[in-house]
C-alpha cells in the first residue's frame, strides 16, 4: 500500500550565477561560443597558473542569502575537491566544504492553499566543470571547457519535502527567486539550473529516514516529479517485497521512464577535500553586506502581499502575477497609467486576455509590443463604455506591434460602441420583436431570459451595442 | 592508531598503478608520514582556530571583467589530439 508510505526529498540545485567572466579567471561565461574560445589557461589548470577570485560571485551569494533568511559567512573559504575526470583539468574543482558563505536559511513555498517552510542548510560557491561529448563510433570522447570556471551556487535543501509536487514547488521558487534577485539568468534548456534529488521512503509512522538514491541532472520542473515519483515508487517496491535500498547515485530516463545506477562503484567516492593553498580566506565585511542589503529588491512573497493589500487582489491573482517578474512589473506600471480601471479590472485583463496573447506568441510580458499605456488606455475605454469587451480584446491585438495610435485604430475598425439611448432602442424593438416567446417569459418574471434577449441585440450589433445601456432599454419596456 | 593502509584504493584514486615491489616501498613511506599526522590528529586543539593559509592575509578579489582573449588555437597544440576545437580524450562514459 503506498498510503502507508511517505516520500522524504532534498535537493541540490546548482544556479549557475549570471557573471561575465568566470569565477577565477577573466574569460568569458558567454554561452553558445566556439569550443574551447573562452578556456584560458587558468580554466585550463596549467602549471603556475593562479586562482583570481570574482568579485561579483561573493555579492551575487550573498544577495541570495540575505534572500533566504540565512547566516552570511564574514569568513568563508575555497576547497579542492578532488576526483577525476576529463572535463576538469585540474583534476580537482574548487568548492566549498568548511565556512560555505551561506548557512542555515529558509524559504516559504506555497503548497496548495498552505505555506511550507523549506530549509536551507548551505549554498556554497563553486566552479562549473566542462563539457564532455561522447563519440561511441570513434571510441573518443570530446571535451569543450567553455564552461569550466563558470561561476556555480549549490543550493542544498534540509530532506524538508514529502512529496514530487512539494519538490517542483521549491524548485519553482528557487527559480523565481534568483531570477528576481538578477543572479542566474533562468535559463532551464542551457543549464543555468541544475537539479539533483536526494529521495529515501520511509513507513509514514517512522521518524528514522530511509537510505537514500542520489538522482543527478533533474534539469527541468517536469523531469524532476517523473524522476521523483519513479524512484520513489521503485524503493517502495523493492521494499515491500523483503530488498534494502543500496545508497547509490542514479540517472533518470525519460524514455524508458525508470531510472537506473549511474556508476558501479565498489568503494565510496573519497574527494580528499583540503583547504585550497591557491585561495587565502575570504572576509566578508558589515559594510558589504549591509550595501547589499540596502539593493535588495522587493522578493516575489513580499510583492504578492503587498498586492492583496495594496490593490485588493484575491491570494490566486496576487500570487500568478507576483511568480513573474514581467508581469507584475507591467501591470504596476498600467495601474499609474489607468485612470478609470481598478487594480483588480486591470489584474483580470493581463490574467486574461494579455496573458492568452503573451503564449500564443510564446513570449514573456516584457517582449510584449504593447505597453502598459497602451493596456490602460484601452481597458479604460472599455470601463467607460466606449468600447465592448470584444471591442477591447480586438483593439489589443490591432495595437499589437502597431506604431497607428489607438483613436485611429478605433476609427480604422470602426469599432467605437453605441451607447446612444435613441440608436439603441429601435434595434432592441427590432429584436423584441423576433425574439418574442422570450420577452414575454421574461415580462412573466423569468428575469434571467434578459441575458439571452441582451445577447442577440449584442450580435445584431456586431458586439457594437453598449450591453448596460440595452439592459436598461429592456428593463423600461 | 590503524596501521592499515589500503595501498590499492589510494593508487587507484591517484590514477597511479604500482607493481608489488613499488606498493610495498610506498607503503613503508606513507607509513611513516601517518606517524607524523597521527602525532598531530593527537593533539589537544579544541581551543586554537584552525589555520586556512599560513599567509596572515585576505583574498583579494578582482572586478567582473572579461579580460582574457581566445587563444585556443594556440593552447591546442599542448593537446595530443583534437578535432573542430574539441580536445580529444579516451572513451569516458559513466
Amino acid at each position: 500500500m503506498k498510503n502507508n508510505w511517505e516520500i522524504v526529498i532534498g535537493l541540490e540545485i546548482h544556479v549557475q550565477l549570471n557573471t561575465v567572466s568566470k569565477i577565477f579567471s577573466g574569460s568569458s561565461t558567454g554561452f553558445g561560443a566556439k569550443p574551447n574560445s573562452q578556456a584560458s589557461i587558468i580554466d585550463l589548470g596549467y602549471p603556475g597558473v593562479l586562482p583570481v577570485l570574482n568579485q561579483s560571485v561573493i555579492e551575487k551569494a550573498i544577495k541570495f542569502g540575505l534572500a533566504t533568511n540565512a547566516k552570511i559567512s564574514r569568513k568563508t573559504i575555497f576547497s579542492r575537491k578532488n576526483y577525476f575526470y576529463p572535463d576538469l583539468p585540474k583534476g580537482y574543482q574548487i568548492s566549498q566544504l568548511e565556512l560555505p558563505i551561506v548557512q542555515e536559511g529558509y524559504v516559504e513555498i506555497n503548497i496548495n492553499e498552505d505555506i511550507k517552510k523549506i530549509r536551507i542548510t548551505r549554498a556554497h560557491l563553486e566552479e562549473d566543470a566542462g563539457k564532455s561529448i561522447h563519440e561511441g563510433s570513434l571510441g573518443k570522447s570530446k571535451i569543450d571547457l567553455n564552461r569550466a570556471g563558470t561561476p556555480l551556487l549549490e543550493i542544498v535543501s534540509e530532506p524538508d519535502m514529502r512529496s514530487a509536487a512539494e519538490a517542483s514547488s521549491y524548485m519553482k521558487y528557487v527559480h523565481l527567486l534568483v531570477t528576481y534577485l538578477g543572479i542566474c539568468d533562468g535559463n532551464l534548456q542551457e543549464g543555468s539550473l541544475r537539479c539533483d534529488a536526494n529521495v529515501s521512503v520511509k513507513p509514514r509512522e517512522s521518524k528514522k529516514l530511509g537510505t537514500r538514491t542520489e538522482i543527478k541532472n533533474l534539469n527541468s520542473f517536469r523531469f524532476i516529479e517523473k524522476a521523483i515519483e519513479i524512484e520513489a515508487q521503485r524503493q517502495i517496491e523493492i521494499l515491500e517485497s523483503g530488498g534494502t535500498i543500496i545508497q547509490e547515485t542514479r540517472l533518470f530516463d525519460e524514455e524508458k521512464q525508470e531510472t537506473r545506477p549511474m556508476r558501479s562503484k565498489e568503494e565510496a567516492n573519497d574527494y580528499r577535500y583540503f583547504p585550497d593553498p591557491d585561495l587565502l580566506p575570504v572576509v566578508i565585511s558589515e559594510d558589504l553586506i549591509e550595501s547589499i542589503q540596502q539593493s535588495m529588491p522587493e522578493l516575489p512573497n513580499q510583492k504578492k502581499m503587498r498586492f492583496i493589500n495594496e490593490y485588493q487582489l484575491d491570494k490566486n491573482d496576487a500570487a500568478r502575477i507576483a511568480h513573474d517578474f514581467d508581469l507584475a512589473t507591467f501591470f504596476e506600471s498600467s495601474i499609474n497609467h489607468s485612470k478609470h480601471a481598478s487594480p483588480k479590472q486591470l489584474a483580470n485583463w493581463l490574467l486574461g486576455k494579455l496573458s492568452n496573447m503573451v503564449n500564443e506568441k510564446n513570449i514573456n510580458f516584457s517582449k510584449l509590443e504593447l505597453d502598459p499605456f497602451d493596456v490602460s488606455s484601452i481597458v479604460d475605454l472599455y470601463i467607460l463604455g466606449n468600447l465592448s469587451q470584444k471591442q477591447a480584446g480586438e483593439l489589443l491585438e490591432y495595437k499589437h506591434g502597431s506604431e497607428a495610435s489607438i483613436e485611429d485604430l478605433i476609427a480604422e475598425h470602426k469599432m467605437s460602441q453605441i451607447s446612444d439611448t435613441h440608436e439603441l432602442s429601435n434595434l432592441v424593438d427590432k429584436i423584441l420583436i423576433e425574439n418574442k416567446v422570450q420577452f414575454d417569459e421574461y415580462k412573466s418574471g423569468n428575469d434571467k431570459v434578459i441575458g439571452y434577449l441582451i445577447g442577440k441585440v449584442l450580435q445584431a450589433s456586431k458586439g457594437q451595442a453598449n450591453p448596460k445601456v440595452v439592459k436598461e432599454i429592456i428593463e423600461r419596456k | 592508531m590503524s596501521q592499515n593502509i589500503d595501498i590499492k584504493a589510494l593508487s587507484n584514486l591517484a590514477k597511479i598503478s604500482l607493481d608489488g615491489a613499488e606498493s610495498l616501498a610506498v607503503q613503508e613511506k606513507l607509513l611513516d608520514i601517518k606517524k607524523i599526522i597521527d602525532e598531530v590528529a593527537n593533539l589537544e586543539l579544541d581551543s586554537i582556530e584552525p589555520l586556512y593559509n599560513p599567509l596572515d592575509r585576505e583574498q583579494i578579489l578582482r572586478p567582473d571583467e572579461v579580460t582574457e582573449k581566445d587563444q585556443s588555437s594556440e593552447l591546442q597544440k599542448n593537446a595530443p589530439e583534437t578535432i573542430d576545437g574539441y580536445y580529444v580524450v579516451p572513451q569516458v562514459v559513466d
